[in-house]
């Protein structure tokens, strides 16, 4: 029974994971049929190897997670309600989310310390805002992210987007960290794709649009599989006469080569339509309608089905998108201003990021996903590599949920969590979308107390 | 650990002044402007292995390194005569340690995997179709196997950048029989192959072999490995057929060899050395899409900032290939600039549309730190950051960055710095707290002195209406009065000379530099008799070197980063 290796950190319920692949088995048929049906991909779910034999769990219709960055901390006195309970009321920074503030859950007193070492950067704090671990330096050493956690448990593939990227290097930091919240293991960030024509193509890939013929489309199909069965061949090949860590670069490359032929293998016919979206362009848009375009993108993807797991970065850690917000009047940069706690700005420009994501949310809430709403059967997570732009710290962090997971995450209130680590809540959100984890990055020890229904 | 030498942890600069500070970043500074030059060389324990005693030498070994946007591009060019960039669109290589071919941190997500793969079909329909497929096919595809053979001992050899293993021949003949089996034409099958080739792992790293992987004992490179190495190094691209020559009949054997190899391929107009390495060192690679306010700085536009990149660009080949003196870098009486560049400078006119190389007789421009393109990348959006610039100084070119402000130091808000009437005035407050003191007063003098450049590099007599005072004490007391001075007094700087070793030895190995590569970069840097040394022999020494012709194994339980 070996080991996934990228799960260091991640500990598991080893009873309620065996229950759940007997389950997996009693429903195999059923597990077929939702993919038949769906077009979805699978990858090489990890269950199998931990398990060693048999059929990793799915229920007919997982829930979505999807992970959202905004740069810069938040302004906490406009951030944070005044009052707790189901009954607060919204506080400035978050009244676009009226409409749903039902399904949103408003967190206070989360910090995200490893280990009472606090992050204190941009970078560390962006690497360390879905992994819950201090990120090493210089060398690249993070820790798996909370979105791969459970793409893994799906196997299915997921998907990074973005808006930009210019990444800012803190200073000893590798770059990457202020430009990826997504890590695949701890050497393997999963930067964003930026382009939204790129993204288009992303989603629509695994469905065969094209005029051929059925006959020359499973030829296609065939010689496509043979290329990569050939170049499979030839890296393992390879592997076995390199050293640890040029081996570890050939897994990433054989990993890659796995997705792709998965996809093609399940290529089907388009699940659903484009929704009258035209491939965007890639590049040319202010940032305003980048940031739309690429919200109706990550819509259009969960609608499709091509992915259950995403993560959003609206700009990278520290970003300054000078001239900054010329939409909202603001000038200066983001990074300066959070830096001056300028109150008024800030407010502004993190009112605008909430607005972003009410409009992501309300979307998900007018689809209907068997008999719920697909932000029902959805955790959507918000937050920032930091909270205070002058202290840098991962104290009392801006986190937000919203949706239930299919109902099994609670909702509509504003709760207090006095010191308790974030990790804590990305175990309970994890056992909300059914994988049973214990703990996850370096503090999350248990589920936070009274989400999990 | 900060500097871009492990061994050099502290600087004499900073020690002068009692300069400590926190490991991690709160402050304003410590972000870079966009292409910022980060940090060169930072000792990555990943590519050492083990502990070596102060002293040693040895060769260390490299990472597997993936083939980078700008390489893979080159590549393909060159490979297929296919010109249109396909790596554009493809996930950004993320930059580290100031340089984007490090092959610890080049890493294959599963998304870039799909990108390649989704090029290779393209690439491949491409370059076997009329007007390139003369150039890239040079059998009949019926004749079958006949053919596949032929294509793997041309393209597949440079495409591999080495000849094909009987065992990776027979696997693609494999290939070819499959893709008859589902049915493919004999123009499927070359097709598969090609796109077999491009997506193949051989194609996509750089692979150097060790005859046994968990073994110390260094070992030279195999030709065809150097070969590489050294296109790589000048062109960012494969062996040219001269390299590939020279591999295949033992020519690369000899440090001499290399040398000799290396001028040819510096020679090349070819060459993007320059742009490779000199780009991502002064941090001035993305200048050109740099977007200071355009209310405060209207004059800027993509086509001057590209206008003043290629200054650098220009500036830097020169030095390569006149092999002129390093300390010039600073105080040379050059530089290529185009009309609008001579009109931005205030220089005479020039004519033609490229730039142009000339003498210049004013105080105001001369060496990288009168370029509009390092003035710019070190400035903020809406104003001028001395601090930055005078960082800049320390980082890049003495390899002793200051280190961040510490983390209860309270950085003052940015509105005060752009309401303060003068900079010099505001850092001056700054100042006045020890803490700050410890470390700006080398920075901040080297800045101030330079606050004569705007934001984007123009030349201004005042800020604000009040006249600029450029003047200043550096640390070891030496009295500046503007920008020539301050060229002058750091370009005596004996550091300089291992600094831009270090960073060369940095992107030519594609790895961070270790305590045991010491000594190689200290022998380099040192000068040989009177003669000043050169950037060219900078170069000449690295290829000679060790850790540049050899590598070694690991442990088998050292997991690298």
């Amino acid at each position: 029974m070996s080991r996934d290796r990228s799960l260091e950190g991640v500990t598991f319920d080893e009873k309620q994971l065996a229950s759940q692949q007997k389950e997996a088995r009693r429903r195999g048929p059923s597990r077929r049929k939702f993919l038949a049906g769906a077009g979805a991909v699978v990858g090489l779910p990890w269950l199998e190897s931990l398990a060693g034999s048999g059929k990793a769990h799915a229920a007919a219709n997982p829930a979505r997670l999807i992970a959202w960055h905004t740069p810069n901390g938040f302004y906490a006195k406009s951030w944070f309600p005044t009052t707790m309970g189901p009954d607060y009321t919204l506080s400035p920074s978050l009244m676009p989310l009226a409409n749903v503030k039902k399904k949103l859950m408003v967190f206070q007193g989360l910090q995200n310390n490893d280990a009472s070492v606090v992050f204190g950067s941009h970078g560390l704090g962006v690497s360390g805002m879905l992994t819950c671990v201090l990120g090493t330096k210089p060398a690249v050493g993070q820790g798996i992210s909370v979105d791969q956690v459970y793409a893994k448990q799906l196997g299915t593939p997921s998907m990074q987007v973005g808006i930009t990227n210019r990444m800012y290097s803190d200073i000893g930091n590798p770059a990457i960290y202020n430009g990826c919240v997504s890590w695949a293991s701890a050497t393997q960030p999963l930067q964003p794709v930026i382009q939204p024509g790129v993204i288009f193509d992303q989603i629509f890939k695994g469905a065969d649009t094209s005029t051929a013929t059925s006959a020359d489309r499973l030829r296609h199909r065939a010689i496509s599989t043979s290329v990569l069965d050939h170049v499979l061949e030839e890296a393992t090949s390879l592997q076995g006469r390199l050293g640890a860590t040029d081996r570890r670069k050939v897994d990433e490359y054989l990993t890659g080569v796995r997705s792709v032929e998965t996809k093609i293998q399940s290529m089907t016919a388009p699940t659903c339509s484009s929704a009258g979206m035209t491939k965007p362009a890639d590049t040319g848009f202010d940032w305003p309608t980048q940031t739309k375009i690429t919200i109706d993108l990550m819509v259009l993807a969960l609608q499709c089905n091509s992915t259950r797991v995403i993560t959003f970065m609206l700009g990278n850690g520290g970003s300054s998108c000078a001239p900054s917000f010329p939409w909202l009047k603001i000038s200066g940069d983001h990074h300066g201003l959070a830096h001056g706690q300028n109150g008024p700005s800030l407010t502004t420009i993190d009112t605008w990021h909430v607005s972003q994501l009410a409009y992501f949310c309300e979307k998900l809430d007018a689809i209907d996903d068997g008999g719920m709403t697909m932000l029902d059967n959805s955790l959507v997570f918000l937050s920032s590599e930091i909270m205070n732009g002058i202290s840098h710290d991962q104290d009392n962090k801006g986190i937000l949920v919203l949706g239930t997971a299919g109902g099994k995450f609670k909702t509509g209130q504003h709760t207090l969590y006095a010191k308790a680590p974030q990790a804590n809540l990305f175990v309970a959100m994890l056992n909300a979308l059914q994988v049973p984890v214990t703990t996850f990055g370096k503090a999350g020890t248990a589920p936070l107390p009274g989400l999990n229904v | 650990m900060l500097d871009r030498r492990p061994w050099l942890l502290v600087s004499v600069f900073l020690v002068a002044v009692g300069c400590t500070g926190a490991i991690d970043d709160p402050g304003t500074g410590t972000v870079q402007p966009p292409g910022g030059s980060g940090n060169q060389g930072v000792g990555n324990p990943g590519t050492g292995g083990g502990v070596v005693a102060p002293g040693a030498r040895e060769p260390g070994r490299v990472t597997l390194r993936r083939l980078n946007q700008t390489e893979y591009d080159n590549t393909v060019r060159d490979l297929l005569g296919i010109d249109t960039h396909p790596a554009r669109v493809f996930i950004t290589d993320s930059q580290a340690n100031g340089f984007d071919n490090n092959g610890d941190l080049l890493s294959l997500s599963p998304v870039r995997l799909e990108q390649y793969q989704q090029a290779a079909e393209t690439l491949a329909t491409t370059a076997l179709a009329a007007p390139l497929r003369t150039r890239n096919l040079a059998c009949d595809a019926a004749t079958g196997d006949a053919c596949v053979k032929t294509f793997l001992a041309t393209m597949g050899e440079r495409a591999y950048r080495r000849p094909l293993t009987d065992e990776e021949n027979s696997r693609y003949l494999k290939l070819a029989a499959a893709v008859r089996t589902a049915g493919g034409s004999p123009e499927e099958v070359m097709n598969a192959v090609l796109q077999a080739l491009l997506i193949s792992p051989s194609f996509l790293f750089r692979p150097e072999l060790d005859p046994s992987p968990t073994s110390m004992t260094p070992h030279l490179l195999a030709p065809y490995e150097q070969a590489s190495r050294l296109s790589y190094l000048v062109y960012a691209s494969m062996p040219d057929d001269a390299l590939f020559a020279a591999a295949k009949t033992g020519k690369l054997a000899t440090a001499k060899d290399l040398q000799a190899q290396l001028e040819r391929l510096l020679a090349d107009p070819k060459s993007r050395f320059a742009q490779s390495y000199a780009e991502q060192w002064l941090g001035v690679r993305s200048v050109e899409t740099a977007q200071p306010d355009p209310k405060l700085y209207p004059a800027f536009n993509a086509a001057l900032g590209l206008s003043m990149k290629r200054e650098v660009d220009l500036f830097i080949d020169e030095f390569v290939h006149q092999n002129l003196p390093i300390e010039q870098l600073l105080t040379a009486n050059f530089s290529y600039v185009d009309t609008t560049l001579a009109q931005y400078y205030g220089l005479p006119a020039v004519t033609g549309t490229d730039l142009t190389r000339v003498t210049l007789a004013t105080p105001q421009r001369g060496g990288l730190l009168g370029m509009g393109a390092v003035l710019t990348a070190t400035s903020r959006g809406n104003r001028t950051s001395p601090v930055s610039r005078g960082r800049f100084v320390l980082d890049a070119l003495m390899c002793a960055p200051p280190p961040p402000a510490p983390g209860d130091v309270k950085i003052p808000p940015e509105e005060e710095i752009l309401g303060a009437t003068s900079q010099r005035d505001f850092l001056a407050k700054h100042r006045a707290n020890p803490t700050c003191a410890a470390c700006h007063t080398a920075m901040d003098a080297i800045g101030l002195a330079l606050e004569n450049y705007d934001a984007i590099g123009a030349w201004r007599a005042a800020d604000k209406g009040n006249t600029i005072d450029p003047s200043g004490n550096l640390p070891d007391g030496t009295k500046v009065t503007g920008p020539r001075d301050l060229a002058a007094a750091l370009a005596k700087d004996p550091r300089i000379a291992d600094c831009l070793t270090s960073g060369l030895m940095n992107y030519s190995l594609g790895r961070a530099l270790r305590d045991a590569d010491r000594p190689y970069v200290e022998e380099i840097a040192k000068r040989k008799g009177s003669t000043p040394i050169g950037l060219r022999d900078l170069l000449m020494g690295i290829v000679a070197s060790d850790p540049f012709r050899m590598r070694r194994g690991e442990p088998a339980t050292m997991g690298g980063i």
